[in-house]
């Protein structure tokens, strides 16, 4: 008979419970004992590693008892000192007559080269599953094509973008599938960067930017390339946004010229030379009050409130503190905007010199702003009180037409104004289809 | 049967033997599937109608429905535990859970409060990892390098294995297959559910339990050391600790006739 401890495996002899009944001298060696004794009664499991220990109790054990036998375990040997050592493990139960076990004989095989070497198979296979996932889930589309430009792989993002799965484009040139044959690569060029009108499977035009890249192994081979496409649909609707936004900066600024031109033209016939500068200059303030409005408002409307309490910015706290404002919110078109806010800026200039804001008027003179808005009627009303000694000016200056022809010319809109003997009533009524 | 009803039953390859009052629902634990069952159900199926399925992911369960988030915790399994117990229209079941699955039958009856009858827990554990006092026998390392572990002996057999895994249950000629695959688990599925089992903490679950509870250890236990039923029957509102004459973490397996003892001592003590 062979001497069981001159066998290259380690082997043991367990009770039905897995406890150690005889153990040869490779084993005793690999676990790092130095007396079979020590070890007699012991579980199997106490030999092994922690992870190997819960393996062995949850799976092992189970279908030895269960099944018969096991093959090919991989699992860990530790030692009293630490050291590890990876073996495979083969078992078999030995059973009575009445098919209950007697004894289980494990064989356990050094396995650490080849275990090393599949867990290093095991990290490559991870990583490679890391690469595929990581191209199914791209946001962009990604199309994988030979040397000849015959599509290999096409992810989830090309068939949502194009409409074509996988199995309809492969081994088709993936140009005449999205750019009907618009050939101008070859696969030894660079890196390469394009934009193209795509095809939808509908026949729908997709704007796309694509940027394809040789795939070239270790050795310097072109394999293949990867094309990476984008949808730029949104960038371009985008480009067409901002040439519009362009064209209308020009044909505004065009407008605020012929506007300062007017104000500067009426109000040098309108005041002495030596107001000029100060008349002017104010007039021009009211009109850049209004654009640093226009600018901190995301779009191009403007709300009512706010335009008001612009224009009045200019005015002390006293007399500020004098005026009520009273009305819905209500979103202006921005050239509605500008120029009811030019009116209201001519408006608080007038009250300060002549009307409830001035000194003509009494300590409890008010200004009552108040608009409504009802059917797409927008109906808006400046009411001066306490004011004495109110009369018509004798002429109608540029500063009566910023509140009066020019308003209504420009808006579309009607305006009254009516001199009380208590204050001004002004009022100003247009529908408004635009209002948010 | 309703269709909702055939479709659990279906799904989770539910088999009902046995007569007898109350009703038992056998749950397997982590590595394996309902056959761990096999050697306690003839002896108590004269006293016991009995209940045992496959947890989805496990034996002959439906796994195309396996979903990672759906079973990313207990919850999932339990949720599946109550369905079943309503497909079948149980009366106050007692349910016997092995090892992580105490804590699946746990989460159930405290879901269904009084709708079941008691709790009995082979070889339970709240927590397999250490917790300052708590002992749960591991620390988290130990449990990534079992993962590596399964992953090492996964690693040959997968593909080969996938059409016999892939059966269904509705194709007996498939089930022949998985019975000659015992504890065979798709190695994906099997990974994520080492993970879910051993990273799981359900100790304020089993406190909040009111259900009696039967908490059976065996010695030499190297998945649940000792200092856990302990703290069981100390932390718990109702729990009676029972050292089996067994060892090992399957008692069911290994030693049935003890184990099959104290579940019908209990069992027949919640029914009187």
């Amino acid at each position: 008979m062979h001497d069981p401890d001159l066998i290259p495996a380690g082997i043991v002899r367990c009770s039905p419970d897995a406890r150690i009944e005889t153990v040869n001298a490779t084993m005793l060696r690999w676990a790092g004992r130095e007396s079979a004794k020590a070890l007699l009664g012991r579980p199997f499991y106490s030999l092994l590693s922690p992870a190997g220990r819960i393996y062995f109790e949850t799976h092992i054990r189970p279908m030895l008892q269960v099944e018969g036998h096991v093959q090919e375990i991989a699992l860990e040997l530790l030692t009293p000192g630490g050291e590890r050592k990876r073996i495979y493990l083969n078992g078999q139960a030995e059973r009575g007559d009445a098919g209950e076990i007697k004894a289980l004989h494990l064989a356990c095989f050094s396995g650490g080269h080849r275990q090393s070497y599949e867990r290093e198979l095991l990290r490559q296979r991870r990583d490679a599953e890391g690469y595929v996932a990581l191209v199914k889930s791209s946001a962009d589309a990604i199309i994988n094509t030979d040397v000849d430009h015959r599509i290999v792989g096409w992810n989830a993002a090309a068939q949502a973008l194009f409409g074509h799965t996988e199995a309809d484009v492969k081994g088709q040139d993936w140009r005449d599938v999205l750019l009907g044959g618009a050939r101008d690569q070859s696969v030894d060029s660079a890196a390469l960067r394009a934009e193209a009108e795509a095809r939808h499977a509908s026949g729908e035009a997709v704007a796309v930017e694509y940027h394809s890249s040789p795939i070239v192994d270790s050795s310097g081979d072109t394999l293949g390339l990867v094309t990476v496409v984008r949808d730029i649909r949104q960038r371009r609707a985008a480009e067409e946004t901002i040439r519009a936004l362009n064209q209308e900066v020009v044909h505004r600024s065009k407008n605020q010229f012929a506007v300062i031109h007017a104000i500067a033209r009426s109000t040098a016939r309108h005041s002495k030379p030596e107001d000029f500068i100060e008349v002017f200059g104010n007039r021009l303030n009211a009109l850049s009050q209004n654009l640093s409005l226009l600018e901190s408002q995301s779009s191009s409307a403007l709300e009512l409130s706010a335009l008001i309490e612009a224009q009045l910015a200019h005015l002390g706290e006293e007399q500020r503190a004098r005026i009520s404002l009273d009305g819905p919110r209500v979103t202006l078109v921005e050239r509605i905007a500008l120029y009811l806010g030019l009116a209201i800026f001519e408006l608080s200039t007038n009250a300060l010199k002549y009307g409830a804001l001035s000194q003509h008027s009494a300590t409890d003179s008010q200004i009552k702003i108040s608009w409504s808005y009802v059917y797409g009627q927008l109906s808006l009303r400046w009411t001066e009180t306490g004011v004495s000694g109110v009369r018509a000016p004798s002429r109608a200056g540029f500063g009566s037409r910023l509140t009066g022809t020019l308003l209504e010319r420009s808006t579309g809109g009607t305006v009254e104004v009516d001199y009380r003997p208590g204050g001004l009533v002004w009022h100003y009524e247009r529908a408004m289809e635009e209002n948010a | 049967m309703t269709t909702a009803t055939t479709t659990v039953l279906q799904r989770h390859d539910v088999r009902t033997t046995g007569t007898g009052h109350p009703t038992l629902v056998l749950i397997h634990g982590y590595g394996c599937d309902k056959t761990m069952w096999d050697s306690v159900i003839p002896l108590l199926k004269d006293d016991f109608r009995i209940v045992t399925y496959d947890l989805l992911g496990c034996g002959a369960s439906d796994i195309s429905q396996y979903d990672k988030v759906r079973y990313g915790t207990l919850d999932g399994h339990a949720s599946d535990l109550v369905d079943v117990i309503d497909a079948l229209e149980l009366e106050q079941p007692i349910l016997v859970g092995h090892s992580v699955s105490a804590m699946t039958a746990t989460l159930a009856a405290n879901r269904l409060g009084d709708r079941v009858g008691a709790v009995v827990m082979v070889c339970p554990s709240p927590s397999f990892i250490n917790h300052d006092d708590y002992v749960g026998g591991f620390e988290t390392q130990d449990i990534d390098a079992l993962l590596e572990t399964l992953d090492a002996n996964y690693l040959g057999w997968s593909s080969e294995m996938a059409p016999a895994i892939m059966g269904t249950p509705d194709k007996p000629e498939h089930c022949e297959r998985l019975t000659n695959s015992f504890c065979q688990a798709d190695p994906d599925i099997a990974r994520h559910f080492a993970r879910v089992t051993f990273r799981a903490d359900h100790r304020a679950d089993v406190q909040a339990l009111t259900h009696d509870a039967l908490v059976m250890q065996c010695r030499d236990d190297v998945i649940v050391p000792e200092a856990v039923g302990l703290w069981m029957e100390r932390n718990m509102q109702a729990a009676k600790l029972f050292t089996l004459d067994a060892t090992g973490h399957c008692p069911h397996i290994s030693y049935p006739r003890e184990t099959s003892d104290a579940i019908r001592q209990f069992a027949k003590g919640q029914a009187g």
